[in-house]
């Protein structure tokens, strides 16, 4: 059976659907915007003769449809995380399945590989949390006492983060709780090194802030996706909200109990 | 003329280098392809440099980060290109040392400080840069690539 039959018959249809849909949860689960989705998710369908291909795609589902609606399939893609590589795994792959006569069996083999590439190992990702935060908090002003001070903060933090993912903690009191770590820890790390905080905490929480949620969410709108262009600015607006409410819970009760000012 | 002191020219340099370490950093974190972690480092470092300069000319935050913003969406495009990689890797890790971390940080401590004013201006700021952004951004992504030749 040729799977690149110029008229799949019914069994290939489902297949190639099958694929298709799973390339594109893959694409949307791992950070890319919804006009890349529903593009690749296209020239795929074309590649494999799949007719009649429509597709719709939200920030966190995938409607579609091919033939006249005699397959249609629906798919709720509630986990968002952040894996460029498997975005560019996917991508490269569509590129080969367009450009050259690669059959079904060995695309879908090369989508499971790209599924399965691998989150940065634990010691890696405590690391660049650590050296992130050094670097801002050094780029915007701090001294090296106070970036040393960011990046063990950053640590803390990037430990953290670790933590919640294996534990499942939800998002919105995720991200407070880091919030909030982070300003104590810069809090008590910069008087032990006898330096200002406020350098400190800007850097480290650069580990939290929006910049994804709101490049994904423009990204949608030059594209002409209003609706997950939205969804995307709501998500950047409350992570902000949440670093404010994090960072400022912390700094008040610091005043509150030491009578201290953090400057 | 735009004339820089010694002092100002080494300043700039050791900027350069700390964006593109952070740059750097933020890529490892969201799992950039391995190939693709030197040019994501320098998106990031070149938005930056522009940014520092322009700030020291006496562009104001908001001026500063559209003007800074352009060049880096434009290098994410031609980076997008030569490595057959989505923009998307370039520009989320590349956009990270522009995004208003300090604005958002201010605006909170004046809010609970009681600096009510402060506060307010800090908050207007900060969403100024964000618009920034989202203009400079927009702009250079909305620029049509000319049609492949078959």
């Amino acid at each position: 059976m040729n799977s690149r039959d110029p008229f799949p018959d019914e069994e290939l249809r489902r297949r190639i659907m099958d694929f298709i849909m799973a390339a594109g949860q893959t694409l949307l689960e791992n950070g890319a915007e919804v006009f890349r989705v529903e593009q690749t998710m296209e020239i795929m369908a074309r590649s494999f003769h799949l007719r009649e291909f429509h597709v719709y795609v939200l920030t966190n589902g995938i409607f579609a449809s091919a033939g006249t609606a005699e397959i249609s399939e629906v798919r709720n893609v509630p986990v968002r995380t952040t894996h460029l590589g498997r975005v560019a795994a996917v991508n490269e792959l569509s590129r080969q399945i367009a450009q050259t006569g690669m059959t079904l069996d060995e695309a879908e083999s090369r989508l499971v590989l790209a599924r399965q590439l691998p989150f940065p190992k634990d010691h890696v990702q405590l690391l660049s949390g650590l050296c992130g935060a050094f670097c801002f908090a050094m780029m915007f002003g701090g001294n090296l006492r106070s970036a040393l001070a960011a990046a063990g903060a950053g640590l803390v933090a990037s430990w953290y983060l670790l933590w919640c993912g294996r534990h499942e903690v939800p998002g919105g009191f995720q991200k407070i709780s880091t919030a909030a770590l982070i300003t104590l820890v810069c809090i008590l790390l910069c008087n032990l090194l006898h330096t200002s905080a406020s350098h400190a905490i800007i850097g480290t929480l650069m580990i939290l802030t929006p910049g994804i949620a709101f490049t994904m969410g423009i990204r949608d709108f030059v594209q002409g996706d209003y609706l997950s262009g939205t969804i995307r600015m709501i998500d950047a607006l409350l992570i902000a909200a949440s670093i404010a409410i994090g960072t400022g819970l912390v700094l008040r009760l610091y005043t509150v109990f030491t009578g201290v000012v953090v400057v | 003329m735009i004339s820089l002191t010694a002092v100002q020219i080494s300043e700039l340099t050791a900027q350069f280098f700390l964006a593109a370490a952070g740059t750097l950093s933020f890529a490892i974190l969201f799992a950039c392809p391995r190939r693709c972690l030197p040019y994501c480092a320098l998106v990031g470092a070149v938005g930056w440099l522009w940014y520092e300069l322009l700030t020291l000319l006496g562009a104001d935050a908001a001026t500063a980060s559209l003007l800074a913003v352009i060049p880096l969406t434009i290098l994410t495009r031609v980076f997008a290109i030569t490595q057959k990689t989505p923009v998307t890797v370039f520009l989320l890790t590349g956009i990270f040392p522009l995004v208003p971390g300090a604005g958002i940080y201010y605006t909170a401590y004046y809010f609970i400080q009681n600096e009510n004013a402060l506060a307010l201006a800090k908050g207007i700021s900060t969403f100024k840069i964000a618009v920034a952004l989202a203009i400079g951004i927009s702009l250079v992504l909305c620029v049509p690539l000319p049609k492949k030749r078959k």
